[in-house]
């Protein structure tokens, strides 16, 4: 269904330098690859290699060096409802509670809608996530697994076109980072968006992406990008696939030598 | 959701477990008062000042003079916390002002307002003003400092993510910035007022006639030692009870936090 216009992607010479009290530190080198409107792209790459940083450009919360990213053939500028992003450290809002959190954007000008409509999306979205029983609730009293369900409603309630995530389940154990990732195309299947999804876990990517971008250790620049030749929607199941392993031995051994290279680099 | 709190211990428990420390003072106070270290009538009994109390509370004058400063300690503090809002906001959220202002703000938070008082009553006079001023000045310096490092305590990813929903600058701040600062209003109250209660005596040395400092300066021209003794042990009782009072409203306010 990749037919919603503006929902494109395309990074074209990406470059981001910081400056450091060491000196001009080049975290994302000359980066360029695309993303078509409904696709779902996992970026891949060891720590330290510039994922978040990039995750900032595109959410539009810091601007590249040189190069461009252009959503829909525009560039970008600022920060906008259209792009919505989840953060691996959840960063609900912990003075509001689950309804409250789910419909922030909803009273924001940028998104406003009345009550009996925030009501409604809070309700569905709720309900996806399945955070029923626990709207009055402050986020303490959640888990992280239920921290970043919420952090996905709420940022499923502005209906972004775009959805960027930084590593949205690495701080979870093993079997709700299963379990969030199934909720995630689950979710996908229903209402579609444009994915970027950046991780370090090689399994993740390739059950979330349709496609693998692997960029290299620091300065991160585009080294390969794969093809996932499954379809959506997608089964638990393919992740015992003979074609999944194969996939992912593949990819690993890529990704083994970046985290050498990644070594090499902070050894130095 | 809310794990179930362990059943609170008997109110009459709580009361004499949080009195007991008090009442090894006052055994303490007696048996220095017994053994005679010091001059007896330097050193009065426990019992000399609750006469003195009974006998003060007695023609209504005690409470007069509770009520005079604890008045101007409330007003005093809510006027000093009101305007280091906005400054103390100023200050965390704009790092330019704050690096400019900091030195400015520790120098005078580090003033006794007792050596301002010379100062004032030539500048402000020796009205309830000049008594006010005093207890504002000791508020707002602590209160400003305590609000604008929780609002530099903020951590960024917050904001990023209100950015990212399409918060713009006015709803950043009434959204996220607000919230995130109440409970260090609160605590800035709390600090405030114990500061306010600190300086109580100092502030009514500006020609007071009313109010417990007034009290203790009357006893000590006529060396009334008890009488000292109970302004001393009454503005720290009523500092305590304000204390306990807003620390109430505080987990109240802010059931949210961890
Ligand atoms: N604002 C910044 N100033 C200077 N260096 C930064 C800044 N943000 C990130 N870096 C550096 O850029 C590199 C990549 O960081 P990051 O994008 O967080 O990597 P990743 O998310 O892949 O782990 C790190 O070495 C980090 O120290
Ligand atoms: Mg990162």
């Amino acid at each position: 269904m990749p037919s919603e216009s503006g929902g494109s992607i395309r990074l074209e010479h990406v470059t981001k330098v910081f400056t450091t009290r060491q000196g001009p530190l080049t975290v994302i080198d000359d980066l360029s690859f695309s993303v078509d409107a409904g696709e779902s792209v996992a970026v891949v790459g060891p720590s330290g290699s510039g994922k978040t940083t990039l995750l900032n450009l595109l959410a539009g919360l810091d601007q590249p060096t040189s190069g461009e990213i252009l959503v829909g053939g525009e560039p970008i500028r600022g920060p906008s409802p259209e792009r919505g992003v989840i953060f691996q450290q959840y960063a609900v809002f912990p003075y509001l509670t689950v309804y409250q959190n789910v419909v922030f954007g909803l009273t924001l000008r940028a998104n406003f809608r009345s009550k009996a409509e925030r009501n409604r999306v809070a309700k569905h979205y709720i309900g996806l996530m399945g955070l029923q029983g626990f709207e009055q609730a402050y986020p303490k009293t959640l888990s992280g697994g239920m921290k970043q369900r919420l952090a996905i409603a709420r940022a499923y309630a502005v209906n972004p076109k775009m959805l960027f995530m930084d590593e949205p389940f690495a701080a979870l154990d093993a079997q709700t980072r299963e379990l969030m990732q199934e909720l995630i195309l689950d979710i996908l299947a229903k209402e579609q968006k444009t994915i970027i999804f950046v991780t370090h876990s090689v399994e993740e990517a390739i059950f979330i992406g349709n496609r693998i971008v692997i960029v290299t250790a620091r300065p991160a620049r585009v080294h390969e990008i794969v093809d996932v030749p499954f379809g959506f929607p997608r089964q638990a199941d393919v992740r015992t696939s003979n074609e999944f392993t194969r996939i992912r031995r593949y990819v690993e051994q890529i990704v083994r030598e970046q985290y050498q290279a990644a070594r090499a680099v902070s050894d130095t | 959701m809310t794990v179930a709190s362990p059943r609170p211990a008997p109110l009459l428990r709580r009361v004499l477990l949080r009195s007991l420390p008090f009442l090894l003072v006052v055994a303490v106070w007696q048996a220095l008062h017994m053994v005679e270290v010091v001059s007896p009538a330097l050193l009065p009994s426990p019992r000399q000042v609750f006469d003195a109390g009974v006998r003060l509370a007695g023609r209504g004058v005690l409470l007069d003079h509770m009520i005079a400063s604890t008045t101007r300690v409330l007003l005093g503090v809510v006027i000093g916390v009101t305007l280091a809002i906005p400054v103390g906001f100023a200050l965390g959220w704009f790092p330019a002002v704050r690096g400019f202002f900091d030195p400015l703000i520790n120098f005078f938070r580090a003033l006794p307002p007792i050596a301002l008082v010379p100062l004032v009553v030539v500048y402000v006079g020796i009205g309830e003003e000049g008594r006010l001023f005093v207890l504002i000045y000791a508020s707002f310096f602590p209160a400003t400092v305590v609000i604008y490092e929780g609002i530099t305590a903020i951590e960024s990813i917050f904001v990023r993510a209100a950015q990212v929903l399409g918060a713009n600058g006015f709803e950043m701040f009434r959204k996220v910035v607000l919230p995130f600062t109440v409970p260090h209003i609160l605590t800035a109250f709390r600090v405030a007022l114990g500061v306010a209660w600190a300086t109580l005596v100092a502030a009514e040395l500006v020609a007071a006639r009313t109010g417990l400092g007034a009290m203790i300066q009357d006893a000590s021209n006529f060396f009334q030692i008890p009488v000292i003794f109970l302004g001393i042990i009454v503005i720290g009782a009523i500092a305590l009870l304000m204390d306990a009072v807003v620390r109430v409203v505080v987990t109240r306010f802010v059931a949210w936090r961890e």
